[in-house]
C-alpha cells in the first residue's frame, strides 16, 4: 500500500489520513470536531469525491482533528514533482508542482517556489524571522533549565576557571538572548506587536 | 499600519490588496481567471458578508495577491492573538496565531 501522502485527490488522503490514525468511520471523525461545522454526511461526500471543494474552516478541523499540517491534504506531500490535484484553482497554478505548492504555503525564503519581488521577499522574510524568534525563545528555554541543572551538580569551590573547549550554558544562553533582541527589534521596527509574547 | 497585524480575513484581504497596489475588488477579481473569485465575492468577502471561503477561494486570492496563504488566515504579526477565523471546532479554543502557524 502507498502512504497516505501519497493519494490523490483530497477525499483520497482525508479517508487514508483517517484510517491510518486508526479513526474508524467518517463519523467517528465527526465527533471530533465539536461545535464545528464538519458532519459525518460532508466527510462521507468528500471520502467519496462527490465534494471536491471545502470552505477554508473546514479544511481547518479537518486536518486539526487528524492532527496533520492541512498541507497534507491539499497535495500529495508524497509526489512532489505531481501538479496539483484540487478543483477550482485559476489558471494561474498551472504548471505549478506538489514541491513549489508546498514551499508557497509555507513561505520559504529560499524554498523552491521563487518570490516575484522585494515587498514579496520582505514579508516573508519577516515569517521567517518570527519562526526564529520562537525557536530562540525555545532554546533559552531550554538553557535556562539546563543551566539550574548544571548550578546544581557542581559542588561549590569545583567551579573551573580554565577556558572550556566548548561554549558553555552560559554562552550559548547569552547567544540566545542576543538573538532574540535582534529578531525582536527587526520584527518591532517592521510594525509587528510582539506584546505579551516575547518576554 | 502594517497588514500582517490587521484582524479578521477581511481587513487582511483589503490591506494586502491595497499595500500591492491593487486598486479596486475588481482589479483584484481580473488577476483570479475563471468564475471561482468574480468582483462580487471579492466585495463580499471584504465587507464581512462572507464568512464561508472555499479553499480554492482563498488559494486563488493569496496567488493573486503574491502572500503566502497564512498572512490570510492569521494576523502574522499579533502573534500572541487568538485565531480570528469562523466557523472553528472548540478544539482550537485558546490556539494563538503563533501556535497555528506552528
Amino acid at each position: 500500500m502507498t502512504g497516505f501522502v501519497r493519494q490523490s485527490g483530497i477525499g483520497e488522503r482525508i479517508q487514508a489520513i483517517r484510517k491510518r490514525h486508526g479513526i474508524r468511520s467518517a463519523k467517528d471523525l465527526a465527533d471530533l470536531m465539536p461545535g464545528g461545522n464538519v458532519t459525518e454526511a460532508i466527510l462521507q461526500n468528500l471520502e467519496a469525491g462527490r465534494k471536491e471543494d471545502l470552505s477554508v474552516s473546514q479544511l481547518l478541523n479537518i486536518s486539526h482533528a487528524l492532527r496533520v499540517p492541512p498541507v497534507f491534504l491539499l497535495a500529495p506531500i508524497g509526489r512532489p514533482h505531481d501538479s496539483l490535484d484540487l478543483v477550482n484553482l485559476s489558471n494561474t497554478f498551472e504548471g505549478m508542482t506538489v514541491a513549489e505548492f508546498d514551499a508557497w504555503i509555507s513561505g520559504e525564503t529560499n524554498g523552491t517556489y521563487r518570490w516575484r519581488d522585494l515587498t514579496e521577499r520582505t514579508e516573508r522574510s519577516q515569517l521567517e524571522a518570527t519562526r526564529q524568534l520562537i525557536a530562540s525563545l525555545r532554546e533559552r528555554h531550554r538553557l535556562t533549565t539546563n543551566m539550574a541543572i548544571e548550578a546544581e551538580l557542581t559542588p561549590p569551590g569545583e567551579v573551573s576557571t580554565d577556558p572550556a573547549i566548548w561554549d558553555t550554558t552560559q554562552e550559548r544562553l547569552a547567544e540566545a538572548n542576543r538573538r532574540i533582541e535582534q529578531l525582536s527589534s527587526y520584527l518591532t521596527d517592521a510594525g509587528w506587536d510582539l506584546e505579551g509574547w516575547v518576554k | 499600519m502594517n497588514f500582517l497585524a490587521q484582524a479578521g480575513i477581511r481587513d487582511r484581504i483589503q490591506a494586502i490588496r491595497k499595500q500591492h497596489a491593487i486598486r479596486s475588488a475588481r482589479a483584484l477579481a481580473d488577476l483570479i481567471p475563471g468564475d471561482n473569485v468574480t468582483e462580487s465575492i471579492v466585495q463580499n468577502i471584504e465587507a464581512g458578508g462572507k464568512d464561508y471561503l472555499l479553499v480554492s477561494q482563498l488559494l486563488n486570492i493569496a496567488k493573486a495577491l503574491r502572500v503566502t496563504p497564512i498572512f490570510l488566515l492569521a494576523p502574522i504579526a499579533t502573534p500572541s492573538a487568538r485565531l480570528d477565523i469562523a466557523n472553528l471546532s472548540s478544539s482550537f479554543d485558546d490556539m494563538t496565531v503563533v501556535q497555528f502557524d506552528a
